[in-house]
């Protein structure tokens, strides 16, 4: 079930006794518009720092190395970047960068979330490379994987409206969640992928 | 005329560094500024170097290349300074906080510059002629992305301060005779053991007229200077930050090292306690046993009996102007928008707003609606010592900057985007 707007702002506007069932989003958009807008989801801005996979720094990205978490190549080679408010960071078309929302969230046990791009962007050729789940639980600021698709290069400037988070409810019988598997920075980050030992053991050559 | 062929050389590798850290991304403009500044310097050496050739007056030639050589070794660290502050190790939330709050105390000219150095003490470069108004702050390059240092520069505020305006100021030439005052007081006092250093010197009326008596006690006046000069800028800090100063020079100092005192600092409990004085004449409450903390370093032994003298009569007149130096400190900063604990109702307030950050914290949110980056500085001690933000599997000190960079941020994008109400 999708939340709308009047329920959001409500969630954070009054928030329940329990503290592991308040819902933040830092800094909090303004609560009167989300409540009367009638909206199914809560715009997100960019944050101040990206993340580049220099190319000249490493020939190829090996997946199965990828799948080893003590090897992964892409989280040791990130390249980080500051760009404040006023300036902008320069987005060439083909170009892929991680970036971060602004806001700093923190979902209660029952809320998860889903990012998408906003269209508006994406007719000019920005793209939110995926669809992100947020988890229940999760805390911290959302790594977004931005993408120019268009023909000409489009400037990023933090603090735009760049993206949208839909909320839904989650229906569960364990009031467990493990937030440390969801524990955010203020950094966009490479994150590692889960070791696969089914992949790394097909991945093997067979025994003479 | 090799000078000028040295100079010519010199000048050209400076001036491709510079077009070189020109491309760097800079997160403010104030290292843009500092830079330009610097090359401005050296386009004008380029300049005179074109106006000379092998006609050109020998002495003139040496001259205008002794001034280039000794720009560019004043300048050379500066670049250095101004490369080190670009790099994504340093938080770059802390900045726009800290610059806001030089505005405050040092004006609207005030140009901060804050960068990750190879030097565990944090220092500041301020009062170049040639850059006036930038304020260059270096911090222990290990500790550049910990905002729970931001408020030592405070301290190094103070020295700015202390340059900018208390030094041109009416009331330092009061000081300074009061200070010799105090040390002229205490020669009389001990005129015996005095006499026995100086047996040259017979009648107390030279020491102030007759050169050689003047010499005698001339290093105990530049220590106290130097010493109420720190004392000022411990003030400047405290006053800003309250009793987050006090845990981040601790953060800095604490255990105290072994080994000899440095004359031109105030011993270390002598520099504490006036620390605690001065938090209690602010309103702010420092840390339940803060004195015991620190022990002092050894002082000069015996055997040095004219360095020892010395350094006990800069002690003792930089000790008794201290709390003219509190009274000054608080004077210089009651600019509305700095935090204020002079009232009761002002400290309760500032209690209540460092009380919902610290709890925010401890739910791993970072805050909004602070204020001022002394109350989440002080809200990220008070987590620091008493409840660290626990999240399995993550490190709290980790968990606790991100928190507070973050709560810098948005303090940041609340200051850009009032809101209506």
């Amino acid at each position: 079930m999708i939340l709308k707007g009047d329920v959001l702002a409500d969630w954070i506007k009054n928030p329940p006794d329990d503290p592991q069932e308040r819902f933040f989003i830092r800094p909090t958009p303004d609560l009167e518009h989300l409540h009367d807008s009638g909206a199914a989801s809560v715009d997100l801005r960019l944050g101040t720092w990206f993340v580049t996979l220099p190319r000249t720094r490493f020939t190829h990205l090996d997946v199965l190395d990828e799948l080893d978490p003590t090897d992964a190549d892409a989280a040791k080679l990130a390249k980080m970047h500051y760009i404040p408010f006023h300036k902008q960071f320069i987005l060439h078309p083909k170009d892929f960068v991680l970036a971060v929302t602004l806001e700093w969230l923190r979902l209660p046990n029952k809320l998860a979330g889903y990012v998408v791009g906003r269209s508006s962007w994406g007719r000019r050729g920005l793209i939110i490379a995926t669809a992100a789940g947020v988890h229940p639980g999760f805390t911290g600021c959302l790594t977004l994987e931005l993408s120019n698709v268009g023909e000409v290069p489009i400037a990023l400037v933090p603090g735009i409206t760049i993206c949208q988070i839909f909320f839904h409810h989650v229906d569960s019988r364990s009031a467990r969640t493990d937030r440390s598997a969801f524990l955010g920075s203020r950094k966009p980050g490479v994150g590692t992928i889960k070791r696969d030992d089914v992949a790394l053991r097909l991945a093997q050559l067979p025994k003479p | 005329m090799q000078p000028l062929v040295f100079a010519r050389y010199r000048l050209t590798a400076f001036q491709e560094e510079l077009a070189v850290l020109e491309r760097a991304e800079f997160p403010y403009p104030a290292a843009e500024a500092a830079l330009r500044k610097i090359k401005d310097v050296f386009v004008k050496h380029a300049r005179m170097l074109d106006m000379l050739d092998q006609g050109s007056d020998l002495n003139t030639v040496n001259q205008v290349c002794q001034q280039q050589l000794t720009d560019l070794w004043d300048y050379l660290p500066f670049l250095g300074f101004i490369l080190r502050s670009t790099n994504v190790r340093n938080a770059f939330e802390i900045y726009t906080p800290l610059q806001r709050l030089a505005w405050n105390v040092l004006g609207p000219k005030a140009q901060l510059l804050l960068s990750s150095e190879w030097d565990y003490s944090p220092f500041v470069y301020t009062q170049d002629p040639l850059l006036p108004g930038f304020i260059f702050i270096g911090i222990p390059a290990h500790e550049s992305s910990n905002p729970l240092v931001a408020p030592l520069a405070g301290h190094e505020m103070g020295h700015a301060l202390w340059a900018d305006v208390v030094e041109t100021s009416l009331w330092h030439p009061a000081f300074l005779s009061r200070l010799k005052a105090s040390i002229l007081e205490k020669i009389n006092e001990r005129w015996d053991a005095f006499r026995t250093l100086h047996p040259d010197i017979q009648k107390r009326e030279d020491l102030e007229t007759e050169l050689f008596a003047t010499a005698a006690w001339a290093p105990a006046f530049a220590w106290a200077r130097r010493q109420s000069e720190e004392y000022f800028c411990d003030f400047v800090g405290l006053r800003l930050f309250g009793e987050s100063f006090l845990f981040a020079f601790a953060h800095l100092l604490f255990p105290v090292l072994e080994g000899r005192r440095a004359l031109h600092y105030p011993n270390m409990m002598r520099r504490v306690r006036f620390q605690v004085q001065a938090a209690r004449q602010f309103g702010i409450k420092p840390p339940i046993d803060y004195e015991l903390w620190f022990k002092d370093r050894e002082e000069p032994s015996d055997e040095d009996r004219h360095e020892k003298f010395l350094v006990e009569l800069a002690d003792s007149a930089a000790d008794q102007l201290a709390p003219d130096l509190i009274g000054h400190a608080n004077s210089l900063i009651k600019q509305s928008g700095l935090p204020d604990w002079s009232t009761e109702e002002a400290r309760m307030k500032h209690r209540a707003t460092v009380q919902r950050i610290y709890d925010d914290f401890l739910l791993a949110t970072p805050a909004e609606g602070t204020g001022h980056i002394a109350h989440i500085l002080n809200a990220g001690w008070k987590a620091a010592m008493d409840k660290v933000p626990q999240v399995p599997d993550h490190v709290p000190q980790q968990v606790l900057r991100e928190l507070i960079l973050k709560s810098l941020e948005v303090l940041e994008f609340e200051t850009k985007n009032p809101s209506p109400s």
